[in-house]
């Protein structure tokens, strides 16, 4: 079920009056209904991936109990290890079984022998990465007895299961989600109404922003050998916020929604595209994926910690796995290679922190320094995507000498030149909007807070108009189900 | 919580006023680039206008033809009326059967025609619906059918349209609205027809194709019939002459003219009438006027039989 839907629109209002009828607003009883309702909103995509997630569940579940109750090391290692087997074995069979298979196949046949591999027709279960991501965590943080293991299957079914997160993050910590459903939720107004007014945001980004940026990019990555160098510019600007909309939009409506139900999910997105250097972005992008790598990748191999070259090899590390987390591609690979290439400077030269606060923080203009800065930023991160978006690494490196020619200096030759600008146009607006409300978990947030409510409301019902004049009438799943 | 669904449904209920006005004031005064999801075409090509406010006056027909383009450009209603029957075209651009329905339930009733030919074109049965809803809810009046047709498109450029045109009714705009009869290279015939200046078409190669019902489009088709049949009116479907380099490059008619012979007599001209590309279409799906002719005759001598 997406969320930009007819069935999600009608499903949403339906679980949340079921779930706030309950007496007494018993935890055990709401529990159910998340879980009833999260299945119901999984299995709306295909009913065999409930019994892949039903049995991640399990083993998980009884995982945390039995490690508990362990005092061997080697033995709580061992419990530990068969979670991480199993979890990423899943993983890694519906996510990289052909990838690899691929890849050895080529590789024995550059060295003089052939293999007859053959791949399978395997369908990737949508949202597979992110919640054997949280269920690790979860796995993890017992074991390090950060966290007490949960006895409450209902509420651990509900925690790996919940269906506003469960298909494209947040990926939530255990140690900050699985108490939630504990603890006793009462409605809360203003929670509801901030919730609400998240997913509108979240709506406006997914709907006009990244939709049409995607038709866009979309014919511009798909015909790019036939296009001048300033075409496939705006191509890959389209894609930067085609990606950004899609995703921090996704985020959006997901943490709105739960905030509906009384549950705080984590921030995913904090304007990565008003950063300064790449150290920034990186802490304001998909937060909940860098700080898992961080926790769990990164700081085990010794961070930041150690000598030069393992600062170098842990950067690297976390940068290749993150790329590959997005997809069996070369080019994901390549796109997070990249990433540790702009980061390593700023790494070495302790520099990586520099710029923890927003930019301009409670100024209306950054300083030319500043703004100088965020562009190039951002221009790093624009020519990051086009790997990212890029069919193969060829194709990438195709896209990229395509632009390095004469005709970046001459008009874009693609069809459509004022349904094109009325894009930009919007994007630029969009832009204001988000610096206006940067300093706030999104963009909207605070903005007409003060105002009278015949005016805050009609500023919301000004997004719903634009949302309807301007949304794209392609229903286009989200990006990052894909991985 | 009371407090919440309260508040929320007076939102719902303010933000729909403001919607609506917002988009009766867009629509009136914003340039067509910065309206992608409303597309207002009254007097638009294909003449629906002058057909819908003829065929109000009519009271009776002999045959009543319905259909996509091919329809209202391929049945002259000169030609019948030579062989002393009256008719009438209510055919719009890229007609689905959904629109199809629509129409009927208005007009079927006060034109009380003595045989329906139903053009039935496979791309019209694989298509959205969308341009043609448009056409209809810009040019025709709107009432409950249209709320309906909107319903089941479920697309927002019709639910954005019908508001508009809606409002464009309660206002009587639409009744000083003049469309002309000579329209780039269009002549309004009385009937319905709209005859197409003489062009010739230079063939070219299409891709295969497979013709894929849409599923929804065929249950309309199916209320269609049963509206017609429950009249006692004599149907015949009619799969209209299109290019043979364009008709060739479907690899599946068989299966589509079995599904349309299963509920009327059907002919599929294709098959039956020899024409020439190059002579007898002005693109690779219409007939020019010298392809009407011909195929007008064949029909008439088939529907003499």
């Amino acid at each position: 079920m997406l969320f930009n839907s007819i069935d999600f629109a009608l499903f949403l209002p339906i679980v949340f009056m079921c779930y706030w009828i309950i007496p007494n607003k018993q935890v055990n009883f709401q529990n159910g209904i998340l879980v009833m309702a999260s299945y119901l909103f999984y299995g709306w995509w295909d009913w065999r991936f409930l019994f892949l997630i039903g049995f991640s569940t399990f083993a998980d579940y009884f995982i945390g109990i039995v490690l508990a109750k362990q005092h061997t090391v080697l033995l709580r290692k061992l419990l530990l290890w068969t979670s991480i087997g199993i979890n990423l074995g899943l993983l890694g069979f519906f996510k990289y079984y052909n990838f690899f298979l691929e890849n050895f196949s080529s590789a024995f046949s550059f060295l003089g022998t052939k293999i007859n591999a053959s791949t399978l027709n395997i369908i990737l279960p949508v949202g597979i990465s992110f919640y054997t991501f949280q269920t690790l965590s979860y796995t993890i943080d017992v074991y390090r007895k950060k966290l007490e293991p949960t006895k409450n299957f209902i509420a651990f079914t509900a925690f790996v299961s919940f269906f506003p997160q469960l298909v494209a993050g947040p990926i939530e910590r255990a140690t900050n989600l699985l108490p939630q459903f504990h603890t006793k939720r009462f409605f809360n107004y203003s929670k509801a109404v901030d919730g609400l007014r998240q997913i509108l945001w979240g709506l406006l980004k997914k709907l006009v922003i990244a939709d049409n940026c995607a038709e866009f990019a979309n014919q511009i990555f798909n015909n790019s050998s036939e296009l001048n160098g300033s075409a496939l510019v705006l191509g890959a600007f389209f894609f930067t916020f085609q990606i950004y909309g899609d995703f921090s939009g996704y985020s959006d409506i997901a943490i709105g929604a739960s905030r509906l139900f009384g549950f705080n999910l984590m921030k995913n997105f904090a304007f990565p595209y008003f950063s300064r250097d790449v150290g920034e972005f990186w802490r304001r992008w998909h937060i909940s994926l860098s700080t898992w790598f961080r926790d769990y990748v990164y700081i085990p191999l010794g961070g930041s910690k150690g000598s030069k070259l393992q600062q170098i090899r842990n950067t690297f590390i976390i940068f290749l796995v993150s790329g590959f987390w997005h997809g069996a591609n070369w080019t994901f690979v390549i796109w997070g290679g990249l990433n540790a290439l702009y980061f390593l400077p700023l790494l070495l030269t302790k520099n990586n922190r520099n710029h923890i606060e927003i930019v301009a923080k409670d100024k209306l203009f950054p300083s030319f320094k500043e703004l100088f800065s965020i562009l190039a930023t951002f221009g790093l991160t624009v020519f990051a995507w086009i790997f990212f978006r890029a069919e193969t690494i060829s194709h990438a490196f195709k896209y990229i000498s395509g632009i390095w020619s004469t005709s970046l200096f001459k008009a874009p030759n693609i069809n459509e030149i004022p349904k094109t600008l009325v894009l930009l146009l919007i994007i630029g607006i969009f832009i204001v909007v988000e610096w206006i409300g940067r300093q706030n978990e999104y963009a909207i947030e605070k903005i007409g807070l003060t105002w009278r409510r015949p005016l805050r409301w009609s500023f919301y019902a000004l997004i719903l108009f634009v949302i309807g004049m301007f949304m794209q009438t392609e229903e286009t799943p989200f990006i990052y189900f894909q991985f | 919580m009371r407090k919440f669904i309260t508040s929320f449904f007076i939102f719902v209920l303010f933000a729909l006023f403001l919607y609506v006005s917002s988009i009766f004031l867009w629509g009136t005064f914003a340039p067509t680039s910065l309206k992608p999801n409303l597309n207002y075409r009254i007097g638009s090509k294909g003449h629906l206008f002058s057909r819908i406010q003829e065929i109000k006056k009519i009271d009776s027909v002999d045959i009543l033809f319905l259909g996509s383009s091919h329809a209202y450009r391929g049945f002259d209603p000169r030609i019948f009326t030579s062989h002393k029957l009256k008719t009438f075209n209510l055919g719009s651009s890229s007609q689905t059967p959904i629109q199809t329905l629509l129409l009927l339930k208005r007009y079927l009733d006060n034109i009380k025609p003595k045989s329906i030919v139903y053009e039935v074109y496979p791309e019209t049965f694989m298509i959205d619906g969308i341009e043609s809803s448009l056409d209809i809810i810009a040019n025709d009046k709107n009432d409950e059918l249209s709320f309906k047709m909107a319903y089941h498109l479920n697309h927002i450029k019709t639910y954005n349209t019908l508001i508009y045109s809606f409002i464009q009714d309660l206002f009587h705009t639409k009744d000083s609205f003049y469309e002309s009869i000579q329209k780039k290279g269009d002549t309004y015939i009385k009937g319905g027809f709209v005859e197409a200046e003489m062009k010739y078409y230079i063939p070219t190669s299409f891709p295969p194709k497979k013709i894929i019902i849409d599923k929804k489009h065929l249950s309309f088709f199916e209320e269609i019939i049963h509206e017609i049949k429950k009249r006692n009116i004599p149907l015949t479907l009619v799969f209209a002459p299109v290019s043979a380099s364009f008709y060739t490059s479907y690899n599946n008619t068989n299966y589509f003219d079995r599904i349309m012979s299963s509920y009327a007599p059907y002919y599929n001209f294709n098959k039956t009438l020899k024409l020439e590309d190059s002579l007898h279409f002005s693109d690779y799906h219409h007939l020019n006027q010298t392809g009407v002719k011909l195929f007008n005759e064949a029909l008439i001598k088939l529907l003499n039989k």
